[in-house]
């Protein structure tokens, strides 16, 4: 009753309050437009200055770090992809795409089993899942190191993909299973009654129903891969199989560093992972989920 | 309450994630907390058994008490910058009137997420610089010369540049999930809060907010296990200095492994770290009530 | 859909495990082929590539020996040769620091013993500076090889003192006037970076030596000595020193690292760095001529050593477990070759150990005069951090940087190093 006195209303608004109420709205949306262009200033000028000093020389950037370069080096950009970056692309992507597809998979699983059956210890293997983010990596150094002896994985892709995919559970789990437990409990409800067995419901509705989460959970595992450099170093020797962090090295020293071109590697080295966010823009989409209820 | 066929379906559920965390996580948990009853150097091939006697010398050293309180600022700020901060941004960018740009703004907001702190080092090294960096000169040129120092360089102010280089790294992060959950919240419930009259604040506190409990819960875990495992800001930009005052618990266990050659010790401090992590993460799935409908 | 991902995983796996398999089965060998893992510190160019000729060089001179060759940068050596030292299967031969650095790995049996072998080999051995063995020998057994000696001074930039009509100063007191004028006419006088702190233990090294008397030091600096308590009022003087110099250093030190400052230097915007001489090759090519040293000036009064150069020695080591150590310290031996040090100088900037190795042909009259220095110095004291153990240098180099930030005071620091080395020497007596 009363949303009907008030739709009446609304309908009954002379336009020139209507007006008012959009200039209004506008007026209150300002001090959000300037927070957003305040932050973007904040984000964009570094950016800005990590671009241009990547043109420059060691010496200019020390010397003139906030101008324009006086020329543009784009002898940097080759010299990083020759020296730091293409031999080791490849290892890479094996690596980083490895991690991705295991890590999403068998969190998706994970995440599945603790947000949607109800079962002894449910909250003890929580606890357990998270524990994985708790540990500093540096001192795991030594006991990882002897156990990928052991297991005679050293010096192999496999000895950066195995830790890496441990290392990325606890987080993994959590986003997908904070995505799940927003399902509506209907919706399974209807299919069991149809008599899918749990499978099918993961497979068919679980897992388009939160594509946005799981790739979001990519982006971040690919981007920690790609990026990381610890296991990376000290478990694996052989040059034909270290990814590009180890190759950016050659570009640093303790007494000197060329920075530029490190720079340079390193925009080189940001583009994939930018690329592939920019891909999965299009599951960001408001309303995937919307609608699904009735549906 | 769904059933699977068989009881044990949720375990089978999760044995793969339960496997690789044994190996790979758990044994080097195990293994540390056993070296932390120990004095080793990682040369020496001989340990030798000390019991509780690194947890003692850690209570008595005043620096664990300089990096714990380092820390605990570290949590605090990130808490309010990222969760808090990033929420209201994804909010923002989910809103209809911004809804145009925000794919850009999206996108730039997370780029820093994606760039190496190798370079974001360097970058802040320059934005701090006492004579070039554009703090200072920003901070003149309105007027705020008093305000001008050596952001990195003195005792007082050398953490709190170093948290602040972590919130700009990391609020893009955790905006973008809060982006994932809010997108995820059936438009009905704005539309009908529409109609009521509702104004923006009214819509975000009252919707928006309780419909991501659980992504909250899950951005301030990340973001307080974050905060007392962090190593690589504090020591590439500070080293931990001048003198200890911006070192924190990671970076305390780093020189003790690896310049002092007191592995035991580091152990030590590790545990201390997973003993902190592990409560407040029981803390917090406690008050959330995770899992459960709020 | 769900298919082709589970096979595509698989894929991905299997690949994985079989190049990554393919890769380490080559280093099984076929039978009487020697296999000889290297590992060093230099990732960068120009050593990477001066590295791999040689090992290319070698192999090709012992067609039975193939060498395999890693190189991690500086932190990630610091880290992984923790990490592998301990395992069952460390590199055979490996770069060291000299010092305590290479002392840990002697006390722990990680290192070979190569007196015996050095001494067979005289030939050889003699081609090398005697004094730079020193910092590798430790109760009178050696247990590594120099391969590049290095030293620090104050440079200058010659352009601004010959405006200002300075000259190189010989004392202390003539520093501290040469600063005062070089800050009165707008420059930067000093150009320093403490925000990785060996800087700071550079001055203090040399500091040290300039005003404790050497017998003091030598048994303050000794782990195992209880008596060295570092009570000498020296110390505290050497403090003071250094903090005379802080008003003409660049505004906030604490704050930037050692590659600033000497950036600072090379372009011009400040008048005296001090650096190490392997640095002069990454400075002359743009300062040229306006390049110039000189010693840290002695300090009237002072009760130390006003000749010693502060400087140390890296070299190669080889591991206790190694199978084939004949082989190793041949690899050795050739890198330790007079040609290879007169190439070494040339491409790499590196001085090396070797006598008769600095020509004409290959340095520039700047570097000839650099390494005299080494070579006719009393003695090279090494650099604090690789002298002291870990603990007190701990003590020192925190300490300096917060004196630096005015929190403290010389004598406040000099505690906290008193209270810092008692408590090492007792737990060594133990």
């Amino acid at each position: 009753m009363e949303a009907n006195e008030q739709v009446i209303k609304y309908e009954t608004i002379p336009l020139n309050r209507k007006h008012k109420k959009n200039r209004k709205t506008i007026l209150m949306a300002s001090p959000v437009y300037i927070l957003l262009f305040v932050y973007f200033i904040i984000i964009a000028y570094p950016l800005f200055w990590m671009v241009i000093n990547s043109f420059k020389s060691t010496d200019e950037i020390f010397g003139s770090s906030w101008a324009l370069p006086e020329k543009w080096l784009f002898s940097n950009y080759i010299e990083a992809w020759d020296t730091g970056i293409s031999s080791y692309f490849v290892n890479s992507l094996i690596v980083t795409a490895a991690t991705c597809l295991l890590t999403v998979s068998i969190s998706a699983l994970g995440a599945y089993g603790l947000s949607r059956f109800e079962f002894k210890g449910k909250n003890l293997l929580l606890i357990f899942c998270i524990g994985g983010m708790m540990l500093s990596p540096q001192v795991s150094l030594i006991p990882l190191y002897k156990l990928i002896q052991a297991l005679g994985i050293h010096d192999t892709y496999l000895a950066m993909i195995l830790p890496y995919v441990a290392y990325r559970i606890p987080i993994t789990v959590l986003l997908i299973r904070s995505a799940f437990l927003e399902v509506p409990k209907d919706l399974e409800e209807s299919a069991f009654l149809d008599g899918c067995g749990t499978w099918k419901i993961f497979i068919k509705i679980f897992v388009p129903l939160n594509l946005p989460i799981m790739v979001t959970a990519t982006v971040l595992t690919a981007y920690f891969t790609w990026n990381e450099f610890l296991f990376a170093l000290i478990f694996v020797d052989s040059e034909s199989l270290k990814t590009i962090p180890a190759g950016l090295m050659q570009f640093r020293d303790a007494l000197q560093t060329n920075w530029g071109v490190l720079l340079a590697g390193l925009m080189i080295s940001a583009i994939p992972i930018i690329l592939l966010f920019l891909c999965m823009q299009k599951f960001f989409v408001r309303g995937l989920t919307s609608g699904s209820v009735k549906g | 309450m769904l059933h699977g066929k068989r009881k044990i379906t949720p375990y089978l559920y999760l044995a793969p994630c339960l496997l690789f965390l044994l190996f790979f996580v758990y044994y080097p948990i195990v293994e540390n907390i056993r070296y932390s009853f120990f004095d080793f150097s990682a040369f020496s091939p001989s340990k030798t058994f000390v019991g509780l006697q690194n947890f003692i010398d850690l209570l008595h050293d005043k620096v664990f008490y300089i990096a714990l309180k380092n820390n605990i600022l570290y949590a605090v700020i990130s808490v309010v910058c990222q969760v808090f901060g990033g929420l209201i941004l994804a909010a923002i960018l989910e809103a209809p009137i911004t809804r145009l740009l925000s794919g850009f703004f999206r996108t730039v907001f997370f780029l820093p997420v994606v760039i190496s702190i190798t370079v974001i080092a360097l970058l802040f090294t320059f934005i701090y610089d006492p004579q070039i960096g554009i703090l200072n000169n920003f901070l003149s040129l309105i007027g705020l010369e008093d305000w001008t120092r050596a952001w990195l360089g003195e005792s007082e102010t050398a953490i709190f540049a170093v948290i602040a280089v972590s919130q700009w790294q990391s609020i893009g992060y955790i905006m973008m999930l809060f982006i994932v959950a809010i997108q995820g919240i059936p438009k009905e419930l704005y539309e009908a809060a529409d109609i009521d009259g509702a104004g923006g604040i009214r819509k975000f506190l009252n919707i928006t907010v309780p419909q991501v409990k659980e992504m909250i819960f899950v951005t301030t875990l990340i973001t307080l296990t974050g905060a007392f495992t962090v190593f690589n800001e504090p020591y590439i930009l500070t080293g931990g200095g001048p003198g200890n005052s911006s070192d924190v618990l990671g970076t305390l266990l780093y020189h003790s492994a690896f310049f002092e050659d007191k592995m035991g010790y580091a152990s030590t401090i590790a545990t201390v770290i997973l003993i902190l992590t592990l409560m407040i993460s029981v803390i917090q799935m406690k008050l959330f009530r995770t899992g459960k409908d709020g | 859909m769900k298919k082709l991902f589970t096979v595509f995983t698989i894929f991905v796996l299997c690949m994985s495990v079989l190049v990554g398999c393919s890769s380490s089965t080559s280093s099984s060998g076929d039978g009487k082929v020697i296999q000889l893992n290297f590992f060093h510190r230099w990732p960068t160019q120009p050593k990477k590539a001066f590295f791999e000729k040689a090992v290319k060089e070698f192999e090709k001179q012992h067609p039975n020996i193939k060498i395999k060759t890693e190189a991690v940068l500086n932190d990630s050596y610091k880290e992984k040769i923790r990490v592998v030292l301990g395992s069952s299967n460390p590199p055979d031969i490996f770069f060291s620091w000299s010092g305590e650095f290479a002392y840990n790995f002697a006390r722990a049996g990680k290192a070979l013993d190569l007196t015996d072998m050095i001494k067979e080999d005289k030939e050889w051995s003699d081609q090398i500076i005697q004094s730079q063995f020193i910092p590798f020998t430790l109760d009178g057994k050696t247990y590594g090889v120099p391969w590049s000696m290095d030293g620090k001074s104050f440079f200058y930039n010659k352009k601004i003192f010959k405006q200002l009509n300075l000259e190189e100063p010989k004392t202390w007191t003539e520093f501290m006037d040469d600063l005062q004028i070089i800050k009165d006419a707008n420059i930067t006088p000093i150009a320093f970076g403490s925000k990785a702190p060996w800087t700071i233990s550079h001055y203090i090294g040399t500091l040290n030596q300039r005003l404790v008397p050497e017998d003091v030091i030598k048994i303050d600096y000794d782990p195992k000595n209880p008596e060295g308590d570092f009570s000498n009022p020296g110390y505290v003087e050497a403090l003071k020193k250094f903090k005379e110099l802080e008003p003409y250093f660049n505004k906030g030190v604490n704050a930037v690292d050692h590659e600033y400052a000497r950036q600072l230097f090379k372009s011009g915007k400040a008048a005296i760095c001090y650096m190490q001489y392997a640095e002069i090759g990454m400075v002359e090519p743009t300062l040229k001529d306006d390049l110039g040293v000189f010693k840290l000036p002695a300090i009237e009064g002072a009760k130390g050593d006003p000749n010693v150069i502060t400087g140390a020695p890296e070299g190669i080591m080889i591991s206790s477990k190694t199978k084939h150590p004949k082989e190793a310290m041949e690899f050795i031996k050739f890198l330790t070759s007079k040609e290879k040090g007169i190439q070494q100088v040339k491409e790499v900037n590196e001085y090396s150990a070797t006598k008769g190795t600095l020509t004409d042909q290959n340095s520039s009259p700047l570097q000839q005069k650099a390494v005299d220095q080494i070579v006719n110095a009393n003695r090279t004291a090494l650099w604090l951090d690789t002298d002291l153990d870990i603990n007190i240098v701990d003590a020192y180099l925190k300490g300096a940087q917060l004196m630096l930030d005015g929190k403290r005071t010389p004598e406040e620091v000099m505690k906290e190093v008193q209270k810092a080395a008692k408590e090492v020497k007792q737990s060594s007596a133990k």
